[in-house]
Formats: structure tokens, sequence, C-alpha cells
């Protein structure tokens, strides 16, 4: 065989394992772990309906991940919430209870329809509309932890025959979490170190039959005039119940314990006060609160310093007398 | 004599000195700790304008009993459609409460070496930018096979963190909450299993229930 003929061989073979590899990347199905993405929208509704009236609302679906059999359905947000307000599914293909096969990229208008009965009494009743994937099937012969995925999206109704309802807010907790705290002369003051981010909660309670949205301002105002305002909008806080307030800053810091972190303060005192309205025509809240801050850690140092020094010197003037 | 009365005056004003300084501290100090900003609280309209040091009219007592509308809620828009066709509707945000999970399956081949196993899943969430998505979890019942046996199953938020049981929904216990994030963010979670030194036989299996909430903000 000449070398021709040897190269026309060798042509054609690599042509035959392009043409190969060519057809397995295009074809080929990578294995991966089952990936599972919903979404629900609007993520919350709120209601205001009067007795023996029906409502319909809507709800969009979305199967963002691998295929998935979802089940639609609506539960009180607690069990004193009763069952007396009637939900279904007004769509003719899916039912609230049942369970439906959607693929990747599939999604679905729901129509919650909502029957308030005549005989109930005038108040909030809460409910989460929820979307809930089935786990994946076991693999047998191992360890399994199969995941289910829940949303909620809550339903916020309130039920009222004239349109009136109670707005009954009280601010239940102002305070920043001190690293000390003392009693003097009846004054309880709060000490804090400089330089050292300062915690604030700021807990409002809402002791009425209705939901309250609570917004406002946070004012921190220094021992040299200076101030800073901080916003925060309206929070839904539920009928008979107590809520902390997000207020929003940039800091990736702050706990979720805490309404606010203020970040490291000078010295001196410095107080805190906050304004809270409810909507239109609704009163307005004032608390005030003071605090001590103090660089601790840096008197901490240098006072030890200067009294050590402060008698060496002493006794080093008194040594040179003797001398002298 | 000029030169007793310069040492005389040295002597004299070195501890007066000490003395004004040690004063004028005392009196800095003071002002820092005790001063009392005269315009601590402003409250204002077009019509009016009040200055008060300390104000805790409302801070410890409820207010009266008054009523209200749904305008204080929905706004008058909302308040004209409840009056004409006897509800409205005030929706969040068009905008949804996205969670994703990038393993809906972790299984376990492995498991008769008596040490401990791990694996991890990944999560996100994404909701409007003034809202947290908050992100719960709970396990349905324990980890265990046909038989009854079980393994013991524990989840960190980071490799090296503190291990923890999940919350069993079989003895009531309610979900715990894994993350909250404002608007978008993501997370992990690492699960591991302390196998035992004998041969264990069988399909274990568990459900864990991740629960995705928005805010009320």
């Amino acid at each position: 065989m000449n070398k021709r003929s040897r190269l026309n061989i060798y042509i054609k073979l690599s042509v035959v394992l392009f043409l190969y590899t060519l057809f397995f990347i295009l074809n080929s199905v990578s294995a991966h772990a089952q990936q599972v993405s919903l979404s629900l929208s609007p993520s919350l509704t709120e209601i205001a309906v009067k007795p023996g009236q029906s409502v319909l609302t809507e709800f969009t679906f979305k199967n963002t991940g691998d295929p998935a059999i979802i089940k639609f359905r609506v539960e009180p947000l607690n069990k004193k919430t009763g069952d007396k307000i009637i939900f279904d599914l007004n769509n003719t293909d899916v039912r609230l209870e049942e369970q439906y096969f959607f693929k990747n990229s599939d999604s679905k208008e729901l129509f919650l329809g909502i029957r308030i009965p005549e005989q109930i009494q005038e108040k909030d009743y809460y409910f989460n509309f929820i979307a809930e994937s089935l786990p994946p099937p076991t693999q047998e012969g191992t360890v399994n932890i199969r995941a289910k995925i829940t949303l909620l999206a809550p339903l916020l109704i309130t039920v009222t025959r004239e349109g009136v309802i109670e707005i009954k807010p009280k601010i239940s907790m102002l305070e920043v979490v001190p690293k000390y705290r003392f009693n003097f002369l009846g004054f309880k003051f709060n000490l804090i170190d400089s330089f050292q981010p300062i915690p604030v909660v700021l807990e409002v309670s809402n002791k009425g039959k209705n939901l309250i949205k609570a917004g406002g301002e946070l004012t921190v105002r220094g021992p040299f005039w200076q101030s800073k305002n901080y916003e925060f909008s309206p929070q839904i806080i539920l009928a008979e119940s107590q809520s902390r307030m997000n207020i929003k800053t940039d800091n990736p810091n702050r706990q979720d314990s805490t309404s606010l972190l203020l970040p490291g303060l000078f010295a001196g005192k410095y107080n805190l006060s906050t304004v809270l309205t409810f909507g239109e025509g609704t009163p307005t809240l004032y608390s005030t609160m003071s605090f001590i801050v103090l660089p601790f850690k840096l008197i901490s140092v240098t006072v030890p310093v200067l009294i050590i020094t402060y008698f060496l010197l002493r006794k080093i003037k008194k040594t040179r007398e003797k001398m002298i | 004599m000029r030169k007793l009365d310069t040492d005389y005056w040295i002597l004299y004003t070195i501890p007066m000195i000490k003395k004004i300084s040690l004063i004028f501290f005392l009196l800095t100090v003071g002002f820092l700790l005790f001063a009392t900003c005269s315009q601590a609280l402003e409250l204002q309209s077009p019509r009016f304008k009040i200055e008060m040091d300390e104000v805790d009219i409302d801070a410890k007592k409820e207010t009266d009993t008054v009523v209200y509308t749904v305008q204080s809620l929905f706004g008058p828009e909302g308040y004209r459609e409840f009056k004409k066709y006897g509800y409205t509707i005030n929706k969040r945000s068009e905008q949804a409460l996205t969670f994703s999970l990038s393993q809906s399956l972790i299984v376990f081949t492995d498991v008769n070496n008596g040490k401990l196993i791990q694996d991890q899943t990944g999560f996100s969430t994404s909701a409007t930018d003034q809202q947290t998505a908050d992100v719960k979890l709970i396990q349905e019942y324990p980890l265990k096979n046909f038989s009854g046996d079980t393994l013991i199953l524990k989840y960190s938020d980071r490799y090296g963190g503190y291990f923890r049981q999940p919350p069993n929904q079989n003895t009531g216990a309610p979900p715990v909450s894994v993350y909250s994030a404002k608007s978008t963010g993501s997370g992990k979670l690492i699960f591991n299993i302390d196998t035992p030194p004998h041969n264990i036989e069988g399909t274990f299996e568990t459900i864990i229930n991740f629960i995705a909430t928005p805010g009320y903000e």
C-alpha cells in the first residue's frame, strides 16, 4: 500500500470520527440531579369583602425547572381561622387538592373563587394559597433524601359589611441592645461601645381585629446636632399579633432578630426616636429613647496606661529631688 | 526679686491650669453625657411646629378604639371599588415568588462503612425588591427503611458549621428558618448521616419539605 492510499484512509477515518463526535455532542443527554424551580404570583393578596359576597382572584404558576407533579391547595394560616369561607378553582382542567404534571416552562393561570357566607363574623381571616411539588421517587437499595417544595402566597381577607375596620396599634418596644445597662438615680442608662454596630429593635403590636400597615421613620440624633433618618415602607401586621419592623439598610450584617443595625457612633448621648403611620387618616405614634456611647475599649486601655505613666513620672521626679 | 516673682508665678499658674483643665474636662463629659438636645423631636405641619424634648406619649399605652374604613388600607380607589362591587383586591405585585432547588433527590450509595457521609443541595429565592423571602424546612418523618430502622440525619448551612437535626413534623415541631433575604439570594444546605458500623439493609428514605414564603413588607 503506497503512502498516498494510506493517507486517504487516514483522512476518511478522521472524517468519520469527527462526524460521530459531532453526532454525540449534539444528541447526547447530560445526566444531572433533578432540579426543581417553581414560581407563584402574586406573592401576597389582600382582599376586603362584604359578607355573602363572592370574589375571583388570579394566580400565575410557572415551572421553570425539571418536570414536576404539582398540587394546589388553600390552608388557613392558623387553625383558629375556621372553615366557613369556601375556596374553589374556576379552571376547567385544574382543581384544588389534585395532582397535575407540569413540564419544564409550563405555566398556568389559576382562577381562585372565594365565597364568603352571609352569616360570618366581621373580622380578618388569613389563608395561604399553596403550590406544592411532590418529592421524586426513591432509588432502591440506597439512602434517599427527597425534597419537596411548598410555595405559600398569603391571602389576607378582611370581612366587613360597611367597610369599617379597626386600627389599634401600639409601639411595644423601641430599644437598643446595649453592651451594658445600669440604673442611676431612677434613670436607666444603656451604655454602648463606640465604633461597634448598635442593634435596634422596633416592635409594633396590633390589638385590633383587622390587619394594619405600619410605616414611618427612625431618627438618630447625636450630641453635636447631627441626625440621620431611616425610612421604612409600610409593613403588614396581622390582627392580634406583634411584629418586628424590618428597616432595610445595606448593612449585610444585620441579624434577623433586629430591626436595624446602626453603624458605630462617636461618643456621647444619643437620642433614638420613631414616628409610625398607619395609612390615610389614621393616628401617628411616636416613641423615643436615649443611650450613651462611650469608647469603653479605648478608655479601658488608655486610662490604666495614663495612671501608670503618672505614677512613674512622680516617682522619677521624687528620686531626682532626693538626689539633688 | 524679679526672679522670685517669676518662680512664684510659675508655681502658682501650673496648678491653676491643671485645675481649670480638670474642670473643663468634667464639664465636657457632663455635657456629652447629660445634655439634652432641645430639638430632640420635631413635630410640624404647614400650620404648626412643636419642638419637644422627649416624647413618650403613646409608647406605653394603647390608642383609643377608633373606627376607620377600608380606605386606610386600600386607598380611595379601593374604597370606591368596595362600595360599588362589594369587594376590593390589592395584589402585592405581579412579580412572582420563586424558589429553586439544585437537587431534589440526594442519594447516598456507600453507607456500610461506618463513616460520616455528606452531600449538599443549593437553593435560591427571588421576590420583589421591597420584599424578603423566607425559607423554612421540616422533616416529614425520620430517615427510615421499611422495617422501621432509622438513621440520624443532620443538616448545616455551611461547611464546618454546626450540624443539627431537622424538626420532625410527626412530633408537631414547627418548621425552622434556614434562610431569609431581601429580593434575590441563594444558599446551600449540607446533609450528613452518621452510618452505623454494622451493615444496614433496605432502602432508607425521608422527605424534607422546603417552605418558601414572602415577608409582609
